[in-house]
């Protein structure tokens, strides 16, 4: 009953990418240290930076000019006992157009008694793309989490709609391995693009999700959201996980917004004061 | 187990359909109500749309798949897999409110169900609480109403709670929901084809701007449903 990729295996060629970056971190010495570092293809890291002393600041960086039909990238993520890590990436993801191999990243990010910060910049997929986005969070005893994903399709900026090809996307999380949230969505037409439930024609979706316990956490972020926002942006608190979703035409708005929402939420998820990484001043 | 008596069969699964089941079905209106006030729901067609959309989406990839293992575990009396698939449910719904009907309407219908003469397994008991599909389930393969039957029953059923909801809510007058009815009844024998066909992979459905008008509905000012 574990997912595997819907990529038929004809649809991959030999020439085609095959990224894998596995980093583990540990705390040694009341330090959070980037202690394993496995990568095969063009995948990789920067050095750990500690902007904040103990707490690892890690920026991952894609295969130079995106993700092309073909490229398969394995990101996995170990965040290990009372370490605490943030990880986002310099700049948008970009998953190109493709005659007919797909792309793919999969993600497993796993968190044992430790805590990590998952902000990724958006991933644009280009009109004619077919690439699956896979993201599987596993929290272990007491793990805490703040991650989002913000997807574009097509180029709204240069009124390039995502008029062919196709996506998908799925999200789990676990928590002790029980499961707390599972989001399945796949666009493959312009009825799903327009569909009324789902994305309405707009372009631009994103979700924020954090751990808490606190009930009352839910009304304070509400009460950030700006007045013209407040039909794009909804926040809900499930079983422990407060979900913040975003629906509109805007990379920047979403990007905006969840950034807001994540220095709210982080004295109160990560006990510490927004700490916001170098990389999205530059 | 196979039943002969397939008149009964129907008549059992119309009365587990029935909105006079006393499980509250059409207190909840799923995101509708705040869809309506925000202006995405508010004729007759768009209703429709709405509607169609969630058969087309989260019936077919999501509830009949999962009704179909969770029936299929009933029968083979495998506990492991009933756990899994009810717990994959709820972790299917988006936000609170979709996960308070589910459970409010699974801890009804496990305490209505051996009322009705159904057996509820003491195992099965807390799984029928935390998610109505399970305790549907149950009562469908107790009173051996066929999977495929008992899934465009499910269906059906959703499709006239919310249809009366939006009737109520937009407002729009008894016809206009009965020809919706009507209409969208047609599709039910594909999309439990469908649904049935749907393999563990492809389970799944997320609906961001149902999910964004269901959480919405949860600060809703004047409202008259409870989801």
């Amino acid at each position: 009953m574990v997912a595997h990729s819907s990529i038929p295996a004809n649809a991959i060629k030999s020439s085609d990418w095959l990224a894998q970056l596995h980093l583990g971190f540990s705390k040694i010495a009341g330090k959070t240290h980037l202690v394993e570092r496995h990568r095969k293809g063009p995948l990789t890291v920067q050095r750990a930076l500690y902007p904040e002393q103990d707490l690892c600041h890690v920026y991952l960086l894609h295969p130079p000019g995106g993700v092309a039909g073909g490229d398969q990238l394995h990101i996995n993520i170990d965040v290990r006992k009372k370490s605490a890590a943030l990880i986002t990436t310099p700049g948008a993801t970009k998953f190109y157009r493709t005659s007919e191999a797909w792309s793919s990243q999969h993600q497993t990010l796993t968190v044992s008694d430790g805590c990590l910060e998952w902000l990724p910049q958006e991933n644009i997929f280009f009109p004619g793309a077919k690439s699956e986005l896979h993201t599987t969070v596993h929290l272990k005893g007491d793990a805490t989490f703040i991650g989002w994903e913000i997807n574009c399709l097509g180029r709204p900026s240069v009124q390039e709609s995502f008029d062919h090809g196709e996506a998908r996307f799925r999200f789990s999380l676990f928590r002790d391995g029980l499961p707390l949230l599972h989001e399945r969505l796949v666009i493959k037409d312009q009825k799903d693009l327009f569909s009324c439930a789902k994305l309405r024609g707009q372009p631009v979706f994103g979700t924020l999700y954090a751990t808490t316990q606190e009930t009352g956490l839910v009304e304070s972020i509400r009460s950030l959201v700006p007045e013209h926002h407040k039909h794009e942006l909804a926040i809900t608190l499930i079983d422990g996980l407060l979900i913040a979703r975003y629906l509109g035409d805007s990379t920047e708005s979403a990007r905006t917004l969840f950034c807001d929402l994540w220095k709210a939420l982080r004295p109160a998820v990560v006990k510490r004061p927004p700490c916001t990484p170098r990389i999205w001043h530059t | 187990m196979v039943t002969t008596d397939c008149t009964l069969a129907q008549l059992r699964l119309l009365h587990l359909v029935s909105p006079s089941l006393p499980i509250g079905g059409f207190t909840y209106s799923q995101g509708l109500e705040w869809a309506v006030e925000c202006g995405w729901v508010t004729n007759e067609a768009q209703l429709m749309e709405w509607l169609d959309d969630l058969l087309t989406t989260n019936m077919v990839h999501l509830e009949i798949p999962i009704l179909a293992r969770l029936y299929k575990a009933i029968d083979e009396k495998e506990f492991e897999a009933l756990t899994y698939w009810s717990h994959y449910l709820i972790a299917s719904r988006e936000t609170r409110e979709l996960r308070e009907e589910e459970r409010n309407r699974g801890r009804a219908l496990a305490s209505l169900l051996p009322k009705l003469g159904i057996a509820v397994p003491k195992e099965i008991a807390p799984l029928i609480k935390g998610c109505q599909s399970t305790g549907f389930a149950q009562a469908a393969h107790f009173w051996n109403i066929p999977l495929a039957a008992a899934a465009a029953g499910f269906i059906w059923g959703w499709l006239e709670n919310i249809t009366l909801a939006g009737v109520k809510i937009v407002p729009l007058g008894q016809t206009a929901g009965q020809k919706i009815i009507a209409q969208l009844t047609t599709h039910i024998p594909d999309i439990v084809k469908t649904g049935l066909q749907i393999e563990d992979d492809s389970i799944g459905n997320a609906c961001p701007a149902l999910a964004i008008a269901s959480t919405l509905h949860e600060t809703q000012y004047t409202r008259i449903y409870r989801s």
